[in-house]
């Protein structure tokens, strides 16, 4: 329980991906102009994370390394990745049309997004400065990297909610676009440094 | 479609393509792998050099067939560094701050001559147990932790050494752990790497858990008595006291002298029972007389936690709880009256192993 | 000659990968606190992406169009592999700096995006000349804001230390995204006067020459400005 609480607490705030890991900042500052799209994109990069984890990381641990196949790491988890939202986008498209038109249009994005290939990197190295004292295994990592992208999600959520807003003010000629949008997350992840006092 | 076909269509060509990108970037890397692959041996090469100094090559020591847990410490990991010939041993000691309950991880460079042990080399401290994080700004200074290679003289270290050469003013917890840590590396090494039998001067002797072994000793005077120099551990709120104790042939204590007070406070020091602090309690007193000192009302004996709660009244002094004016110096007179319960419990072991000094 | 030149303004200022068309932001914002690992991650992307154009630029007529998009993902990931192999045996230290950001050079859009948009249709030297280019608008974007970054939260640059003090914020990303930020508006900013400046100077001539005459001429570069 107390691990839980501790995976949660570093996945969603400690460390969140956006603001202290800085993963995840191309559909960050491209996809968060509108809330709806906004949370669309961050339940699809949370669901793929937690797959695409489900998926490398028992690869990893009990094929790769009692092979000695380490070095191909990248190969097989960009290839997992790939695979793996094309087969959701199939999926989603079969089961709910409906669903896909929410959600299907960001997931082909999602395979260059670097929060994904990130927490799959992250989960099999080594933890200790995020989580000290947890001992990784399956359900911890599958877990971490499901609170890890609802964190993203958050951040996306917020920082759609300030763009909106941002939309009625009228910025000087070359703030416009992405400066004022990076002076923005920069405030969020200033609110959000507060969090690392509690760990 | 015809097998023919097949081979002919975009579909055919796309997985062929595909494939044999894959097939060559994987032989491709396989082969840079078996050129550029880092060894495990070079990795913890890399990890040692940091705490060593300088790069090394180093070899584990399999720790599964040799005794790793001491009093004070238990090693976690050795290794034995091939180009000199030292070994770096990796301890969890106990005793830190607070109340000896703390712990501290230490790196530990054992120096080596001729395959016995020369001296003790760079002590890193790589983490300690939270709560002693105020604590250990003040241990974790070269001056501090180079101190092992210059006090080293083939015997164990103690702590008091570095307080009394002011190397370390408070803090004493957090450096007892840490020569806790060194001691137990030192002992792991000669008993376990060495093969040295270390004859424990100590043996069969009881009441030891607020003695400190490494620096008490004893020894038979021409009259049959023992003379002890016994320094205590801390304990609660109290430092280590260095006592002096001589138990006569009859088995009473003939004379009680409390070199250093362990009450590094004057405060506390002050509060102490005064028949503590001249020793004329414990005068003429055998074991059964100061065991009496330690009975409570249910009659239970020798619980720390007892003594210093619970009321021992009249000359049962050992708590202050039953004399208000004393209220704050029970763990001090705690230790006094252990010390001298070790010297008394311990006369016959003491005669028969000649003494240590 | 002047196609080469193109290719290296473009990929050194005009698209400027970072200030320009804000590719590459993970690493960017992850490293720029330290200018010394954000010029390592530079170089590194150099290598990795000269390196990909050049190859993918080679395979471009013997890759289908239909799985062209995985065949860049494996050979940009097993160049990143290799760097990242030779970088650990060789120079562990510049490869701890790095971290995980190494092996995220693979979802870098920076590669991937020059692969699609200028490799696979253009010849090898062209697409190396392009690689170096951009990775040198990307290194020195990088190596730029990782010194002022570095100055304003340490008070060093390239840890070397060069006046005592320190703004704790511009250690953590925060502080990254300020910087980037307004790095992003100064370049442009600039970029844009210089190609106005270049505009009315071209104004200029073609107005003379149109009228032949030196006096109109004054006249006609007050117009523009006004």
């Amino acid at each position: 329980m107390a691990t839980l609480i501790a995976i949660i607490l570093a996945a969603v705030l400690t460390n969140n991906f956006i603001t202290v890991q800085t993963l995840g900042i191309c559909p960050f500052l491209g996809v968060s102009k509108k809330t709806s799209s906004a949370l669309g994109m961050g339940v699809a990069v949370t669901i793929v994370m937690a797959l695409a984890t489900a998926v490398t990381y028992p690869i990893y641990e009990y094929v790769m390394v009692p092979l000695g196949f380490e070095f191909l790491e990248i190969i097989v988890f960009i290839f997992i990745i790939a695979s793996l939202v094309q087969m959701l986008e199939m999926i989603i498209r079969k089961l709910s049309p409906s669903l896909y038109n929410a959600m299907g249009v960001y997931l082909p994005l999602i395979t260059t997004n670097c929060a994904v290939l990130g927490v799959c990197e992250l989960v099999i190295g080594d933890m200790s400065a995020i989580l000290p004292g947890v001992t990784m295994n399956f359900g911890w990592a599958v877990l971490y990297a499901f609170f890890a992208g609802l964190g993203f999600t958050l951040i996306m959520v917020i920082m759609s909610g300030m763009r909106e807003k941002l939309n009625h003010v009228k910025t000087p000629k070359y703030l416009n676009g992405f400066p004022i949008s990076m002076v923005t997350a920069a405030l969020i992840c200033m609110a959000f440094m507060v969090f690392t006092y509690i760990a | 479609m015809t097998a023919k076909e097949f081979f002919k269509s975009t579909a055919f060509k796309c997985i062929a393509v595909l494939l044999s990108i894959v097939l060559i970037c994987g032989v491709l890397l396989t082969i840079c792998n078996s050129l550029f692959g880092v060894s495990d041996a070079e990795r913890l090469g890399r990890a040692l050099a940091e705490i060593y100094g300088k790069e090394v090559t180093a070899n584990v020591v399999e720790l599964d067939d040799k005794e790793t847990e001491y009093d004070y410490g238990t090693v976690n990991e050795a290794y034995h560094i091939e180009d000199d010939g030292n070994y770096l041993i990796n301890v969890t000691a106990t005793g830190g701050y607070p109340n000896g309950s703390g712990t501290t991880v230490c790196y530990v460079v054992v120096e080596m001559t001729d395959g016995a042990m020369s001296g003790i080399g760079r002590v890193v401290i790589s983490s300690y147990s939270s709560a002693q994080n105020l604590m250990s700004s003040e241990v974790n200074k070269d001056s501090v932790l180079n101190a092992f290679s210059d006090f080293y003289d083939g015997n164990n270290f103690v702590a008091q050494d570095w307080t009394s050469s002011g190397l370390v003013s408070g803090a004493t917890y957090s450096l007892t752990s840490v020569v806790n840590a060194v001691n137990t590396a030192m002992t792991f090494v000669r008993t376990q790497i060495v093969g040295e039998v270390i004859v424990d001067p100590f043996e069969n002797f009881e009441y030891l858990q607020y003695i400190n072994r490494d620096a008490t000793t004893y020894e038979v005077l021409d009259d049959g008595s023992v003379q002890y120099n016994v320094l205590t551990t801390g304990a609660g709120n109290a430092g280590a006291f260095t006592i002096t104790v001589t138990v006569g042939s009859d088995g009473t204590i003939t004379d009680y002298n409390i070199v250093k007070n362990g009450s590094t406070d004057d405060h506390f020091a002050g509060l102490m029972h005064p028949a503590v602090l001249d020793g004329s309690l414990f005068i003429g007193k055998d074991l059964d007389g100061i065991l009496d000192l330690f009975v409570d009302a249910s009659g239970d004996t020798l619980d720390k936690d007892d003594l210093i709660t619970d009321n021992v009244n009249g000359d049962q002094l050992v708590t202050g709880a039953s004399d208000s004016s004393y209220d704050n110096a029970g763990y001090s007179n705690f230790l006094c009256v252990y010390a001298a319960l070790f010297a008394t419990a311990n006369y016959d072991n003491a005669v028969a192993a000649g003494g240590n000094a | 000659m002047n196609k080469y030149k193109k290719i290296t303004l473009d990929g050194i200022i005009f698209n400027n990968p970072t200030f320009m068309l804000v590719l590459g932001t993970c690493p960017t914002l992850g490293l720029i606190s330290n200018a010394l690992s954000a010029l390592e991650m530079g170089l590194a992307v150099i290598v990795i992406l000269t390196l990909s154009n050049m190859i993918i630029s080679a395979l471009r007529n013997l890759i289908p169009n239909e799985v062209r998009i995985p065949c860049y993902i494996v050979v940009i990931a097993t160049l990143v592999t290799l760097i990242r192999m030779v970088l650990d045996k060789f120079l562990p230290d510049v490869y701890d700096a790095l971290g995980g950001f190494l092996a995220l050079i693979v979802v870098n859009c920076i590669i991937l995006g020059r692969a699609e948009a200028f490799a696979n249709k253009h010849t090898v030297l062209e697409s190396a000349v392009d690689g170096v280019a951009t990775g040198i608008g990307f290194t020195m974007a990088l190596t730029v804001m990782g010194i002022i970054c570095e100055f304003l939260g340490k008070g060093s640059i390239f840890g070397l230390q060069i006046m005592d003090f320190s703004i704790g914020v511009f250690g953590t990303p925060a502080g990254a995204f300020i910087i980037f930020g307004l790095s992003i508006c100064a370049f442009t900013a600039v970029i844009d006067s210089f190609q106005r400046a270049k505009r009315v100077k071209a104004n200029k001539i073609a107005r003379e020459n149109l009228l032949g005459t030196d006096e109109s001429g004054n006249q006609t570069v007050e117009e523009v400005k006004a």
